[in-house]
């Protein structure tokens, strides 16, 4: 045997007992992930809410007509128009009634006093009080998306549907036309409620847990140093809202805070002549349209917050002796003082009158208040529909919005936490070398079980329950998702090993087989 | 509407009322206090207080929010940061609080549990906050000095940490969050005065934030910035690059201008007056702005000396060391570099032998005309390996050693007549752990008047590994100070706080491209096995030994 074999046979001995050695060190601990649980749980769709109505006329409305036939035609016509608007996730049980009130209420023309009266002549408030025993018992809050619509006729009262602040009565008043188009058009008018939480108008990423912090923002604090009553004024107009949000569907904190000498150099402040947004002649000052966004970038005007949710800033804007009044310059030539900067916050300009003195008020705040709660509707995604009747603006989110909005984000979160699995399901299959850890299977099995009886409770049709198990599916997907262990392994494909590899093990090789070859062929 | 005179008294109540109203929720007051120290130095104190009476912790008027949410969120008590550039010496006179070089950080917690990863917590925040390193200071630096009272807070022994970075430079960049907490920022009152440019060109640039939270649940918030400026005359136009245009803060309850320790205050242009409580000085008012405030010194008996010197900073460190070791044994008193109401005077310095050992030397004179009740608090890194069997004292009154008893309190702080019932006591020791916590010795000592105590201890130089170096490593390292503190009855008023010199330490420094010799080294390796081994394969390949020829090793390379 001469040298040359020896050398070659030596070599391939090592590499032949290096290989398992080598092989054995390169491979990955991956966690055993339940896959078919996984998939079977993507494959199936989630369970329908069932959205319970009851439409209950009066009985002045049906005078003038044939009381069955025309139930049953109103039935009818209203099952047709609720499959019309029927969505991937809800389905409608409509009831009609006719019902006879004891009151005349014609001579009414005050929605809150409509509203009271009918619910004490509907005996809402046994139905209130049974509900609260009811949860009493089950030492859970539940809610059921059960409405209750009222068609009405009062010819003192503007025709619309009036939503009333709080509990799940809705009623229509239909004015003095009381035919059967009419009644048609007002309940088509009706049904986008249950669409009312839109995806384009949302401007933050994430709606569960805020932070909101109020600024007030002096330009120049010179002779009149500003403060707010900014407790009261959050008290009264805002405090209800956050409460009801807080209660039922997530986590908002606030605080607010007072910055002076915001500059505006960074603007093009331009002065006019022309009328004002009060149709006042005299001097106002605007804001183009164009520079707006800038304005929250400017490291001044926003200030640090202590928390790891997501923050949206309020800004109540006073501007300077100099700048007053100040609007904002719409291309459509109208003026406006206020506006929104996705996923950052709103602001809002107060012009100080002469008569003000050097504390705003309640009262003074109203308007900037009433402007901050528009839009926070905005930020949670509500939209305001036409032909509503929102008389009550003190209050910023509806019972039956609030209730749209939990539903709509219990079926986004379910959607997302198995879309985020089945995603990671892929992305492990595609990368066989990616090291999987205990936690990432412990979290996706914690996922699965959330999921699994959120969709149980959306059967027994608890939905509260459902909605919180959501929000935790989605939390444990996020951190399986993102745990640091894959994130950073994301990026190392097989590629890169024959990358590393080739340049050192292919010149080495080379010569190795040639010769390898040419020694079998010589014998 | 017509106004009747009624109508608008009534207006004119309100309007007063509220204004009372929205301003006493907080309190917000400035003063600037220039005083004469010794050897031609002048103070500029630049005070901004703010006072939040019973705060809610959301709602905030002219309190910084950032540091409210800080005290709130990690249960403070007391906090105070300081950044500082150069080194005040007491023979300058005292100044009250100052800080030591570099950045320094106390906390004092509600409670003492957890204490390590609050301060954490609080110095990565601080260090967001002002964008200093201070979030390196981790335990291998910081620690909790007993028995050293940094405020007036009761009994905070156990849950105040401490930590000191000899080192963080300051710049303009910590000196804007710093103005951006200001009520008017730097955009109106004293502190438009404060011109980035020519503040770090002076002898002394200290600034600090204090946030105190007192039993009767109010909150004050205090901005400090101590300037030292050699000069003879001045003008605020020349110091700070612009006289006081500004309007006064319209938020400050008070905004005035003290001068302290001038003889003659007829060279002040404008005059200053009687502000009440035995002090001269100016209070500003809002017609301020329709005439420049530039505030002019001019002493009648002039000398040479031009004054404002800018080769002076940093020059003035000359007497560390080992000229005041030779003072050692006269008596410290009869030293030109004491001022006259000088009532301590502080040495510190290093004894060094090679680069293994070295000894720390700390000397403490009382220069009081009464007995004086110190604490001394020194923490030294753990690559200063400390022999605690070396640590001695020596008086020059007997030129002898003295006993140091060991009051062997056991982290319990004892009562205050107890620590100093001798004339040096060892509160406490803390040995080092390598690569984790430094060495502290805490002591009790009582000097008579004229008395100097020179404390030393010896230490073994530890190595840092190779990541722990410095970029400069062959710089040497800087030791925080010692923290020297007055207690008794005599100064019941404000317990006094003393930073000793701080020093420079240098450590046996590896070769820094010692991996690339590594490296070298092994592809060398590497190269002659492969070169062998490819030799023996492609060398030999095609040999072919012709059987009738002379030579016996004829090489023809092979196609291969």
């Amino acid at each position: 045997m001469n040298t040359t074999l020896k050398v070659l046979l030596s070599v391939f001995f090592v590499i032949l007992c290096g290989s398992p050695i080598w092989y054995h060190t390169m491979t990955v601990h991956q966690t055993k992930l339940p896959t078919n649980k996984l998939l079977n749980l993507s494959s199936s769709a989630n369970p329908k809410i069932s959205i319970q109505i009851k439409l209950l006329f009066d009985e002045q409305i049906l005078k003038t007509q044939n009381k069955d036939p025309f139930l049953s035609k109103v039935k009818k016509e209203v099952t047709k128009l609720s499959k019309e608007f029927q969505q991937e996730f809800l389905t409608f049980q409509i009831n009609t009634q006719a019902i006879k009130l004891k009151k005349d209420y014609n001579n009414m023309n005050d929605p809150k006093k409509i509203t009271k009266f009918l619910e004490e002549s509907l005996s809402f408030h046994k139905e209130k009080e049974n509900q609260k025993e009811k949860e009493k018992e089950n030492n859970t809050e539940m809610f059921e998306p059960k409405y209750t619509l009222v068609l009405l006729n009062i010819p003192n009262l503007s025709e619309g549907i009036y939503l009333p602040p709080t509990g799940r009565l809705i009623w229509i008043n239909l004015g003095e036309s009381t035919n059967e188009d009419n009644l048609l058009n007002n309940l088509r008018n009706f049904f986008p409620i249950f669409g009312c939480i839109t995806n384009t108008t949302k401007f933050t990423t994430q709606t569960d847990d805020l932070h909101l912090s109020f600024i007030l923002l002096n330009q120049d604090p010179r002779g009149r140093v500003l403060n707010w009553e900014f407790e009261e004024a959050f008290n009264y107009y805002l405090q209800p809202t956050l409460e009801k949000l807080n209660k039922r569907f997530s986590e908002i904190t606030f605080d607010s805070e007072m910055i002076a000498y915001a500059d505006l150099e960074h603007f093009r402040v331009h002065k006019s002549n022309e009328a004002n947004r009060n149709n006042e002649k005299g001097v106002h000052y605007s804001i183009s349209k164009k520079t707006l966004r800038r304005v929250i970038q400017i490291g001044e005007w926003s200030s640090s917050v202590a928390t790891n949710k997501p923050v949206l800033r309020f800004i109540l804007f006073v501007p300077g002796q100099k700048f007053t009044p100040l609007f904002i310059n719409k291309n459509s030539g109208k003026n406006r003082d206020a506006f929104i900067v996705p996923g950052i916050g709103g602001i809002s300009i107060h012009n100080l009158n002469k008569s003000e003195t050097q504390l705003l008020n309640k009262n003074d705040l109203r308007r900037s208040f009433l402007v901050f709660a528009n839009q926070m509707r905005l930020f949670l995604g509500i939209k305001n529909l036409e032909k509503f009747n929102y008389y009550d603006p003190s209050n910023v989110i509806h019972d039956i919005e609030l209730d749209m909005l939990i539903l709509d984000t219990l079926i986004k979160n379910l959607n997302e936490a198995k879309h985020s699995l089945v995603s990671l399901h892929t992305l492990i299959e595609e990368l066989p070398y990616m090291e999987i850890p205990e936690e990432i299977g412990t979290h996706i099995q914690n996922a699965i079980n959330e999921i699994q009886f959120s969709e149980s409770n959306m059967k027994k049709k608890n939905y509260k329950s459902a909605y919180f198990s959501s929000k935790r599916a989605i939390e444990d997907c996020n951190r399986a998702f993102f745990n640091p262990s894959i994130s950073s392994q994301l990026y190392f494909e097989m590629q890169n090993r024959f990358a590393i590899y080739i340049p050192i093990f292919l010149p080495m090789l080379a010569p190795l087989i040639t010769k390898l070859f040419k020694q079998i062929s010589s014998f | 509407m017509k106004h009747t005179p009624l109508t608008i008294l009534f207006f004119l109540f309100f309007s007063l009322y509220f204004g009372c109203l929205a301003q006493s929720q907080d309190k917000y007051t400035e003063a600037l206090t220039i005083k004469k120290l010794n050897k031609n130095k002048l103070l500029f104190k630049f005070d901004f207080n703010t006072i939040s009476k019973n705060p809610n912790y959301q709602n905030y008027f002219l309190f910084p929010k950032t540091f409210g949410n800080l005290v709130k969120e990690n249960s403070l008590e007391y906090l105070r940061f300081s950044l500082t550039q150069g080194m005040y010496h007491l023979k300058y006179g005292e100044i009250g609080r100052y800080s030591p070089p570099g950045g320094e950080l106390i906390a004092t917690f509600e409670t003492k549990e957890d204490l390590e990863s609050k301060f954490r917590t609080v110095s990565r925040k601080i260090s967001g906050i002002f964008g200093t390193s201070q979030k390196f200071s981790d335990l291998t630096i910081s620690a909790q000095p007993f028995y050293t009272e940094f405020n007036s807070l009761e009994s905070t022994s156990q849950r105040t940490h401490y930590s000191s970075l000899p080192r963080e430079p300051v710049c303009t960049e910590n000196l804007t969050p710093w103005l951006k907490l200001l009520p008017c920022r730097s955009k109106a009152g004293l502190a438009s005065l404060l011109n980035p440019i020519k503040l770090y060109d002076l002898f002394y640039h200290s600034m600090s934030v204090e946030v105190t939270r007192s039993q009767e649940n109010s909150l004050s918030f205090h901005q400090q910035l101590l300037l030292v400026v050699e000069l003879k005359e001045f003008k605020f136009s020349q110091i700070f690059g612009t006289p006081l245009i500004g309007p006064i803060c319209p938020f400050s309850s008070q905004t005035k201008i003290q001068i302290e320790g001038f003889s003659d205050y007829s060279s002040f242009t404008p005059t200053p007056e009687e502000i009440g409580n035995n002090q001269v000085g100016f209070i500003l008012k809002e017609n301020l702005n329709k005439k420049d405030f530039n505030l002019h010194y001019s002493p009648k008996e002039k000398t040479n000396n031009n004054g404002y010197n800018h080769n002076n900073i940093g020059n003035d460190n000359s007497n560390n060391g080992n000229d005041n070791n030779n003072n050692f044994n006269n008596n410290g008193i009869n030293d030109e570099n004491i001022s006259k109401n000088q009532s301590i005077k502080l040495n510190r310095f290093l004894k060094e032998s090679g680069k293994i050992r070295g000894g720390v030397i700390t000397q403490i004179t009382n220069l009081e005309k009464n007995d004086l009740h110190l604490t001394l608090y020194d923490s030294l890194p753990w690559f200063m390996r400390v022999y605690f069997h070396t640590l001695t004292i020596k008086s020059n009154f007997e030129n002898k050693e003295i006993e140091i008893t060991d009051l062997n309190l056991e982290s319990e702080q004892g009562n205050e007549s107890n620590l100093f019932a001798n004339q040096a006591s060892l509160l406490r020791i803390q040995t080092s752990q390598d690569h984790g916590r430094p060495s502290i010795f805490e002591l009790a000592l009582v000097l008579k008047p004229g008395e100097t105590f020179q404390i030393s201890v010896d230490y073994l130089k530890g190595f840092l590994n190779f990541e722990e170096h410095p970029f400069d490593g062959n710089r040497g390292f800087d030791i925080a100070p010692a923290i020297v503190s007055m207690h008794g009855k005599k100064q019941n008023l404000k317990k006094r706080i003393y930073y000793t010199d701080s020093l420079l330490l240098m450590l046996p420094t590896p070769d820094f491209t010692m991996p690339y010799n590594v490296m070298t080294i092994t592809t060398t390796a590497f190269l002659i096995w492969y070169g062998s081994f490819l030799n023996n394969l492609t060398g030999r390949a095609g040999l072919k030994l012709k059987k009738k020829s002379k030579a016996k090793w004829i090489i023809k390379p092979d196609k291969f």
